[in-house]
């Protein structure tokens, strides 16, 4: 077995034990139990559930890769003295905390979709893979942050900051815009600004599979135009999968730099 | 045969190392002494890869350690602060440290017998106390029975037995042609572990020095009295 696998298997053994990840996937397993079972329609639980995706999800992540890396500083440094690759060593952490924490979500919602939604699966998947992707942004970011500031503190901040602009002050901004360019045609505008936020775009891509997208009128249509074909789907998943790469190459560019 | 060629480390303002230059031969043993925040520890990490100097090169036999990371293979390596992950069990540690270093065999029982360790194999880490801790990590460090031992103030928090085991280990290492670099604050302990000392003061080595020559020096043959009186003439 080489040595990335060894990593790996032992991070899996430690993540699975962990009681935090059992707390997180069995409150979100309440959680989508009581959504699905008091949320009225499939369509009105579905909405709600994508809420608790879309600010939950990448929150915990980006937690997650924080404490992820600054709890386990020493023994990173135990392990960076044995005769190992520091890219090995990097990939072995990441995937070993990014898996479980990004498969809990999709099993803790889906267990309850099984037994009560039992359609719309489409959404479901969409809603599955978008809050693996969040996961994977959420935790890639962390360590970033995790790894740039030794201060744990600063590093926290830093990610609840970004998780503010990302899901809440983001919104805002193109409300604003929205509001204030109305007399323009800024459609194709708000479409590329779309891509720039990981959240909106699973927002985007869950929405367009329900009815509830033609509330949003021509901007909807617009969305279905480009996003809710093959093409779209295509080029939403490589956005996401950009998104993903762009914090996982500054985390591992900071470990490798790193003095531990 | 380690050496360092004018290595310098810098922490933002703070120069944890100038221009350090030393070589040493394989065999020997040496404590790396000086006040806290002198440098002791950042030099052991260069030496590790585990810090990367600003400016200079270091070589383990003549290779640069930048080049590969298996020199570490021959390297033994105790921190000051062993911490492992907390819901993982001891022998659950010692298994992962052993497949990454491709031991196979039960080569960790003696060690594991010497520091009385048998009873906390199957306890998870967070309960294990900081003592035991380092005894767990003084098993890591040795069993692969490595040529070269990395040390960073070994006997802190050992209870009497564990640190008569380690002294024993370091010992028989010793005898065995091994070379040993350890940070310590315990001045009794150098003239019974170590051949030389380097003195660090504010990222320098103020000194370096054999134990005998020094203790030939005091009266009394003792050791402390014999450090501080050559200080005093160098620094």
């Amino acid at each position: 077995m080489n040595t990335g696998r060894i990593i790996l298997d032992f991070q899996l053994r430690h993540a699975v034990r962990s009681r935090w990840l059992l707390l997180y996937g069995g409150s979100l397993l309440v959680l989508t139990t009581l959504l699905i079972w008091f949320g009225g329609t499939a369509e009105h639980a579905v909405v709600s559930l994508l809420n608790v995706v879309l600010l939950l999800v990448p929150l915990i992540a980006l937690l997650y890769g924080v404490l992820g890396i600054s709890q386990a500083r020493e023994f990173l440094e135990l392990m960076l003295a044995q005769p190992l690759e520091r890219r090995v060593l990097f990939w072995g952490v990441f995937t070993g905390m990014a898996a479980p924490l990004a498969l809990i979500v999709p099993v803790s919602f889906g267990i309850p979709w099984l037994l009560g939604v039992r359609q719309l699966w489409g959404v479901y998947a969409t809603l599955a893979g978008g809050s693996i992707a969040l996961t994977l942004i959420g935790t890639a970011f962390g360590m970033a942050f995790a790894l740039r500031w030794d201060d744990r503190l600063r590093a926290f901040g830093m990610t609840i900051a970004l998780w503010f602009l990302l899901a809440v002050v983001y919104d805002a901004v193109i409300l604003v815009l929205g509001i204030t360019l109305r007399d323009y045609p800024i459609e194709h505008g708000l479409l590329v600004l779309l891509f720039l936020n990981p959240i909106d775009l699973v927002r985007v891509a869950t929405l367009l599979q329900l009815d509830a997208a033609a509330l949003l009128g021509y901007t909807g249509a617009l969305l279905q135009h480009f996003v809710g074909n093959i093409a779209g789907i295509m080029l939403t998943i490589a956005a996401l999968l950009l998104w993903t790469l762009l914090p996982l190459a500054l985390a591992m560019r900071s470990f490798v730099r790193k003095d531990f | 045969m380690i050496e360092f060629h004018n290595v310098t480390k810098r922490f933002g303002k703070h120069t944890a190392l100038q221009d350090v230059s030393f070589a040493l031969q394989s065999g020997t043993s040496v404590a790396l002494l000086g006040p806290n925040a002198s440098g002791k520890t950042t030099l052991l990490k260069c030496l590790l890869g585990l810090i990367h100097p600003d400016a200079g090169a270091i070589t383990v036999g003549g290779i640069p350690i930048t080049q590969s990371p298996t020199y570490r293979q021959r390297i033994g390596y105790m921190p000051q602060h062993p911490h492992f992950p907390d819901n993982l069990r001891a022998a659950e540690v010692i298994e992962l440290v052993k497949r990454v270093r491709g031991l196979s065999g039960p080569v960790e029982t003696p060690y594991i017998e010497r520091f009385q360790l048998e009873s906390e194999l199957a306890k998870p880490i967070r309960a294990l106390s900081g003592g035991t801790r380092q005894k767990l990590s003084a098993v890591l460090a040795f069993m692969a029975e490595t040529d070269i031992l990395v040390l960073d103030e070994p006997t802190a928090s050992l209870d009497p037995l564990a640190l008569r085991a380690l002294k024993d280990e370091l010992h028989r290492r010793r005898a065995s042609g091994c070379t040993i670099m350890m940070t310590t604050h315990t001045l009794a302990d150098v003239p019974e572990l170590s051949d030389e000392i380097f003195f660090l003061f504010e990222g320098r080595i103020a000194l370096h020095e054999r134990v005998a020559d020094l203790l030939a020096t005091a009266q009394g043959n003792r050791f402390d009295e014999a450090l501080i009186g050559r200080l005093r003439q160098r620094l």
